[in-house]
């Protein structure tokens, strides 16, 4: 390559627009052109057409020769970034832009996940633990209506009653306050609304139950023994 | 003009199409069209010239400086690019075809010596 292509290859790199720009009507003048000729030597112009293709050859091939013949394509998409003023650098994925750009809200909710978690566990076992005393406390009173002729699964019922009508108002007061507490976890929610429904359903459906097995068990045990045992006990 | 693809058509060698354009712009500004139908006529259609392969020889061409192209008007109406030989193309003809007599000559030489040296 002489030295004359090389300076007129990299003068094309900073002329616009490039000296091929036009390649492309330049083509289809000459093949029409061709194709004109055809016709005037008799030839049905579809047939024309189509001869003057088949005479021109690849045409994509021939665009794409001539403009390399114009510069280095690697160079030249070089230039053509710092034309436009875009330094690359800090290559990224657009995947990790984006949960980098979530990443505290993130953190923020697996946070909040995680104690919602251990905050309704240690309220299943809170109440569980307070039903269980509060049942084991009635023990003397339950031997004393046991030892009266009372059954027991009527006692059972007696203090189980009790344990889901404590578990059953601290529900409904629990529900009530809902509005105003979901305000401060509201901005966090995403696809879901403050008023779940299965969020709000199955919470005091947990603790219900865990406020009946509570009640049943120590109940259960209570009465299963003999009254003058229990009596003695204490 | 029959158009048939005979097969005693001669492909160009490396460097000859260069060669070939420079000469037929000696007779006066064309286009590319101009320029393929002028090598066929001028060889007598045994050089087979693909009409594509002219592009990127006159972009390597007007590199050189030996040529330029310039927008123009064919007699039938039509826009296309004209090209022009230059002061140094003229040069690089004369060169050229200096170049490739020697060349033809030597080829010939080779392929049937009594004949070469009759001629000399």
């Amino acid at each position: 390559m002489s030295w004359r292509r090389t300076l007129s290859k990299v003068a094309a790199l900073f002329r616009r627009p490039t000296p091929v720009e036009d390649l492309a009507e330049e083509i289809r003048a000459h093949l029409e052109m061709e194709q004109q000729e055809n016709v005037e030597s008799d030839m049905p112009p579809k047939d024309a057409h189509y001869a003057a293709l088949r005479r021109f050859g690849n045409v994509t091939l021939a665009e794409e020769r001539s403009r390399e013949m114009w510069g280095w394509l690697w160079l030249e998409n070089i230039m053509q970034d710092l034309r436009y003023g875009v330094p690359i650098y800090d290559f990224t994925t657009f995947e990790s832009l984006i949960s980098e750009s979530v990443a505290q809200r993130r953190f923020t909710t697996v946070l909040m996940l995680s104690f919602a978690f251990v905050a309704t566990a240690l309220a299943l076992i809170g109440l569980f633990g307070v039903m269980t005393h509060l049942v084991a406390q009635r023990q003397r009173e339950m031997a004393i209506r046991m030892a009266l002729g009372s059954t027991g699964s009527a006692l059972c019922w007696l203090v189980m009653r009790r344990g889901a009508v404590l578990t059953i108002a601290g529900c409904a007061i629990g529900l009530l306050l809902v509005p105003q507490s979901t305000r401060v976890v509201r901005g966090m929610l995403y696809q879901t609304s403050a008023y779940n429904v299965v969020t709000l359903g199955s919470v005091p459906i947990l603790l219900f139950v865990a406020a009946l097995l509570a009640t049943y068990l120590p109940a259960r045990r209570a009465t299963s023994v003999d009254p003058m045992v229990a009596l003695r006990h204490q | 003009m029959p158009k048939q693809q005979s097969d005693d058509r001669i492909e160009l060698v490396y460097g000859a199409l260069d060669v070939l354009i420079l000469r037929t712009l000696l007779w006066g500004p064309t286009h590319g069209h101009g320029i393929a139908k002028s090598i066929e006529r001028m060889s007598e259609d045994t050089l087979r010239v693909e009409h594509g392969s002219l592009y990127p020889a006159l972009q390597r061409l007007q590199q050189e400086g030996w040529i330029t192209g310039q927008w123009g008007v064919s007699k039938n109406n039509q826009r296309a690019k004209y090209y022009r030989l230059t002061a140094a193309g003229r040069r690089q003809l004369v060169a050229e075809t200096s170049r490739w007599e020697r060349f033809v000559r030597a080829i010939a030489g080779v392929l049937n010596p009594a004949k070469s040296e009759q001629w000399q």
